[in-house]
């Protein structure tokens, strides 16, 4: 993924490492780094949401628009991802070069809020048939240290979490045409329900049976191979799909699936945790990119 | 995005297709006797058919027919690697999937949509581990893969069909891979689900929020003890049921591997007859 040359031998210090149970910055095989979140980082976004997992670093932001809804869902809100893989973060994306991996990022997300389980999106609908909310997320990767599809995840559970779209009430109608009002009070809000949203949770495969999670841009040159698992707060599996050219064995992939469940439940319940103290900061001072 | 084909005439903007206006069809999930709404009990396949060299140009080429699911596919390469591709010492696969515009009740627009480029990116990343890449330097690998018709467990499908492609082009593969489906319902888990079945499952997991699910493997099942090389799953399912559904798939792989290999060698035996009968006469 990123622009990395590992010599053999360098590859072999990571591998046998986790053969030992031991990863190059002290982590044990199934350790999360160090997760830092924030929100509200940008002030012209609905709700946004910075995400750094040690050197990955993620902008997610939401924008809310009125539109027509799909013919056949006539009450759903629609949710559109796009993902930009800047320059920035590595070289490679330079041009269309970040295109396939936008591509699979965006697709993931889709498949993953695209199913009625994680999100509502008949909370989004105005007026049945005719106009519905349309919630815009991009995704910014900002810097590429590995493991992008969790934080993307998180990213944009959070960035949802802490989306505020201002309520619309239909005022009255002219000619066919629904006139409506947005409400100027910042309390008059409406909010979109993450209770059941899922966040990624991905086993590399570094060696045979061996897998690790949140994986550094150092293993993941030595594994190609990953599973990506969607784990909603209840511990239910909502997509899995395989990255990466590589082979896994079915008892590997029971396993990595099991440790995504209890790993995925941990941490939702922390971010809950954290989110709702974050809210309650009476005077809390956005830290942004300082 | 590419930007629009202007040698084609699309379609009025926002047409819709008319089933939409018609009534909804309120039938159930199983038929009165318990059966599948084809007849089949849960853990039945559809029938099966697999044919070689139905492309006489490729250098190898397969058709599938799973059902109502007809996909065929074929093989080009070894060959040079295009100019405007990068050089690597290890071979390169091409892989394309195309929905015919006709293959879906809903018509398909003749450009990929996001699906269809998913697909390819998910077989040829399934494929890459399949071919021994090292035995082509220089070099690539083209697979293309139509869907004639779609009417459920499409990948699986496909990848079955690009493996006995691969084997036919005599390419050399670390085994045949071969794909199935399994489709989580109500607490039951049935096998190759149609396409039917497959929306039904969706809408209803959709109103009712209860659990359900679809997934898909491809695998290599004489290798290393059988190795997974193609994962996808939807929808909401608990951990020890998709475990299940991974082995019932995996049980699944090795019936039609025994199938496909039986076609391959069947493919084999015949050239050998012609070549005999050419010699004798």
């Amino acid at each position: 993924m990123t622009d990395l040359n590992l010599s053999d031998a360098e590859k072999s210090y990571i591998v046998d490492g986790v053969k030992l149970g031991i990863r190059v910055d002290g982590r044990g095989r199934l350790d999360y780094r160090q997760l830092e979140i924030e929100t509200g980082v940008v002030s012209t976004a609905n709700g946004s949401a910075r995400v750094r997992l040690d050197r990955t670093d993620v902008l997610v932001t939401v924008k809310m628009e009125i539109e027509r809804p799909l013919p056949d869902q006539p009450e759903n809100g629609r949710i559109h991802f796009f993902v930009n893989c800047s320059a920035n973060a590595t070289p490679e994306f330079e041009g269309r070069g970040g295109d396939d991996l936008a591509t699979s990022l965006s697709a993931m997300m889709e498949r993953v809020y695209s199913s009625p389980h994680t999100l509502d999106r008949s909370k989004l609908c105005v007026v049945k048939g005719k106009h519905v909310r349309g919630l815009y997320i991009d995704i910014e990767i900002l810097e590429c240290g590995g493991n992008l599809f969790d934080a993307i995840s998180l990213g944009v559970k959070t960035a949802l979490w802490a989306t505020k779209m201002p309520k619309l009430y239909v005022t009255g109608e002219d000619g066919g045409e629904l006139e409506f009002s947005v409400s100027d009070n910042p309390h008059d809000i409406d909010r979109i329900d993450v209770s059941n949203a899922p966040i990624l949770i991905t086993h590399l495969r570094i060696t045979e049976n061996l897998t690790v999670v949140d994986p550094t841009p150092e293993e993941e040159c030595c594994g190609p191979v990953r599973v990506v698992v969607s784990v909603t707060p209840q511990g239910f599996i909502t997509a899995t799909q395989q990255f990466g050219s590589g082979t896994f064995n079915p008892q590997t992939l029971t396993a990595s699936l099991k440790s995504a469940r209890d790993l995925g439940q941990k941490i939702h319940n922390r971010l809950l945790r954290k989110l709702q103290q974050e809210e309650q900061m009476s005077d809390r001072q956005v830290k942004g990119f300082l | 995005m590419a930007g629009t084909d202007r040698w084609r005439i699309a379609g009025p903007e926002k047409s819709f297709p008319y089933s939409l206006l018609q009534p909804k069809e309120d039938a159930a999930f199983l038929r009165e006797d318990n059966m599948r709404r084809d007849g089949r009990s849960a853990v039945d396949h559809r029938q099966l058919f697999m044919s070689l060299g139905i492309i006489s140009q490729a250098k190898g080429s397969s058709y599938v027919e799973w059902g109502n699911t007809k996909v065929c596919c074929g093989v080009y390469g070894p060959k040079d690697v295009q100019r405007g591709n990068d050089f690597k010492m290890s071979c390169q696969v091409v892989c394309e999937v195309k929905m015919a515009p006709f293959s879906c009740p809903v018509r398909k627009p003749p450009q990929p949509d996001r699906q269809q480029k998913e697909m390819s990116r998910q077989l040829k990343e399934a494929l890459e581990t399949v071919i021994i890449l090292d035995k082509f330097p220089k070099s690539q690998i083209d697979v293309y893969v139509t869907v004639i018709e779609d009417d459920g467990g499409l990948l699986a499908a496909c990848i079955t069909a690009a493996g006995l492609a691969l084997c036919h082009a005599s390419i050399d593969v670390y085994d045949l891979v071969v794909g199935s489906s399994v489709l989580w319902h109500s607490g039951i888990l049935y096998v190759d689900p149609s396409r039917q079945e497959e929306e039904f499952e969706g809408s209803e997991t959709r109103s009712s929020g209860r659990e359900g699910g679809h997934l898909t493997i491809g695998m290599m099942p004489n290798y290393a003890n059988g190795q997974i090389a193609l994962t996808l799953q939807e929808g909401q399912m608990a951990v020890d049921n998709i475990c299940e559904g991974l082995e019932i798939a995996v049980d699944t792989c090795q019936r039609i591997y025994t199938l496909s290999r039986k076609t391959l060698m069947d493919n084999v035996q015949s050239v050998l007859d012609e070549d005999d009968e050419a010699a004798t006469s």
